[in-house]
């Protein structure tokens, strides 16, 4: 019986050689507690390191900056990043005089559904990761990587990147398919704790929650595990740890719900940075017809909408700040007509002041008489926003929970702009300046210091 | 020992459930000065007599949220005796959307809400975890809001 161990080290862990020092000590010691360590490491570094994810793209769109660079040979240069590391790693467990061997994920036998940028796992097919286990070395693996299936168009696979949380999904899916006995997830905190430290410092590691709580906590904003993994060690059974590389603390498991019943309040998040957008117009029954129109050019464009809104005479939604650039490019002097033998148009303004887009738009439509009357729909901007939310297992369906999150709030002067929930979370839109503030009180509200 | 198997659920939409017997309760009359202690005075008066409430939403004047229907007629009864404009809007349904990631899926929900939308269902609430999104439409159009969901299960090129 070869008991297995996936170990997956995150970029700070790899960063620097005494990181990836500390890192190699971990995978000594799961070696001398009698498991057979699988290594995972994502690239080195974070964004600005010259061997990290963004700064290998960079490398391949600065050659020209008005060409882009095709999927296919973005994610050749982004598997790299992962290559560059594993063998770096393979190295420094080798300078502690362990024998390893560094793996592509397509070596490893990840296969893909071969989606460039976005690849999703299909098939893990470990055989050589195995021979390697039983040649007596430690595989070091590329997380964020596979290979997608061969077909007539493709002898050999073709290198895809899986995504967001694409190390973190490679380590859960080789513990899976190894049949892993623990993967464990190590970064630069203690574990999943009940609010973002930065702003709630007294907030504790969580010793337990479940893959639902995790997948949530992270959909609402905190930065662990990627709800990818977590699926992925759900739908196997297999005991999943976000720990520290650089200290020695328990960190957080995560359980399949039988084991860790009850209801709780489990933790506290915040999004980044949203712009809302507030449609009021009166739109009568052409706001069926205003609102798809939105919807789909949001869909077409892959603008990401949290928040959504509707009301008998108005209808809004929140963007990534980031996003709002596009937005406005898009929805901006968008012109709408209505045609059913009334001629009417509607056209899109975005933010009160009013552009030089949507002004020529109305000069030239009024002058069109089979555009009929010209209406304007402005999109009210609330700039500045971010979102704060509690999450909670079996715990939102009590009567007055929201009483008790509105009321800490106004007692606190925080102003909820508009709020959002569902069986696991409740959120609410904040001002950026009130974020902090938000956190600190709902945290402090449902005693989450206390919390284990 | 399982060397080949199904690992991660495919991109997109993977299924719909549409439930009935939902009601929307719209709270009105509040004025802005006095807004958010009125509301505070109706979610105290909900809490009070026991009453769960899903999918609160802020509006100008008011702010309104959903309740299982059996139940409307009683909390419509309950803020109107506290002083509170209430209005139980009855024959609501929920449609939850299943779709793993949807933050990672770029587009997902406005192509969710489009379909709604297009579908001749006025979309009057929206929820939202990491593996589903929640709407609240009227019943007499849920079911066909939820067949052209259906619709798009399975395909990726939507995204």
């Amino acid at each position: 019986m070869i008991r297995i161990k996936v170990m997956k080290f995150g970029g700070t862990s790899v960063a620097t050689p005494e990181a990836r020092l500390i890192a190699a000590h971990k995978v000594v010691a799961a070696k001398e507690a009698g498991f057979n360590p699988v290594v995972v490491v994502s690239a080195i570094g974070r964004a600005g390191s010259p061997y990290a994810t963004d700064t290998l793209l960079a490398l391949l769109r600065d050659v020209d900056p008005l060409v882009s660079p095709e999927p296919r040979e973005v994610d050749l240069m982004l598997a790299c990043g992962e290559i560059l590391s594993t063998c770096v790693f393979a190295q420094t467990l080798k300078s502690l005089g362990l024998r390893a061997s560094a793996m592509t994920g397509g070596q490893a036998g990840l296969i893909t559904d071969g989606t460039y940028g976005n690849a999703r796992i299909t098939e893990v097919h470990p055989d050589d990761v195995f021979k390697v286990i039983r040649a007596g070395r430690i595989p070091v693996v590329c997380g964020f990587q596979g290979s997608s299936r061969t077909n007539s168009e493709s002898v050999h696979g073709e290198i895809t990147t899986l995504g967001r949380g694409g190390s973190d999904t490679t380590a859960s899916a080789l513990g899976a398919a190894l049949g892993a006995e623990a993967v464990e997830i190590f970064t630069d905190v203690d574990g999943v704790k009940t609010a973002d430290p930065s702003m709630a410092p007294d907030a504790p590691t969580l010793r337990k929650m479940t893959y639902e709580e995790v997948a949530e906590i992270a959909h609402q904003g905190a930065k662990v595990l990627h709800p990818r993994a977590a699926e992925i060690a759900m739908k196997f059974g297999i005991p999943l740890w976000v720990k520290n590389t650089f200290s020695e603390e328990p960190g957080t498991e995560i359980v399949t719900r039988d084991k860790f019943p009850g209801r709780r309040v489990t933790g506290v998040t915040h999004t980044g940075k949203l712009i809302y957008l507030q449609f009021d117009s009166p739109f009568g029954a052409d706001k069926a017809a205003i609102e798809a129109r939105v919807y789909e050019l949001m869909a077409d464009y892959r603008i990401n909408l949290f928040m959504l809104n509707a009301h008998p005479s108005s209808f809004g939604f929140a963007v990534p700040r980031k996003q709002l650039a596009n937005v406005k490019e898009i929805l901006d002097g968008l012109v709408i007509p209505m045609e059913d033998g009334n001629p009417r148009t509607y056209v899109l303004q975005v933010g009160r002041g009013g552009s030089t887009e949507v002004a020529a738009q109305e000069r030239m439509l009024r002058n069109v008489p089979r555009f009929g009357e010209i209406r304007k729909c402005i999109a009210k901007l609330t700039e500045n926003c971010t979102m704060v939310s509690l999450i909670a297992h079996d715990y939102l369906q009590q009567p007055g929970i929201y009483l008790r999150v509105m009321e800490c709030l106004e007692k606190g002067s925080v102003n909820v702009l508009q709020t959002s929930d569902s069986q696991l979370s409740l959120s609410v839109l904040v001002l950026e300046s009130d974020c902090e503030r938000a956190v600190r009180l709902l945290h402090d509200e449902f005693e989450l210091r206390g919390a284990v | 020992m399982q060397h080949q198997t199904s690992f991660e659920t495919a991109r997109g939409i993977s299924d719909v459930e549409v439930s009935h017997g939902h009601a929307l309760i719209v709270v009105t009359g509040f004025n802005e000065a006095e807004e958010s202690a009125k509301r505070l005075e109706a979610l105290r008066v909900l809490a009070s007599a026991g009453y769960s409430i899903d999918f609160l939403k802020l509006a100008l004047g008011g702010f309104s949220f959903v309740v299982q229907e059996s139940a409307a007629l009683d909390i419509e009864k309950c803020l109107s005796e506290a002083g509170f404009d209430a209005k139980a809007i009855q024959r609501r349904s929920l449609i939850t959307v299943r779709a793993p990631n949807i933050r990672d899926e770029s587009g997902l929900v406005a192509r969710i809400a489009q379909t709604v939308v297009a579908s001749d269902a006025s979309i009057e609430s929206v929820g939202d975890m990491h593996s589903a999104v929640l709407l609240v439409v009227h019943s007499a159009v849920a079911d066909r809001a939820g067949e052209a969901l259906r619709g798009l299960i399975g395909k990726v090129d939507i995204l």
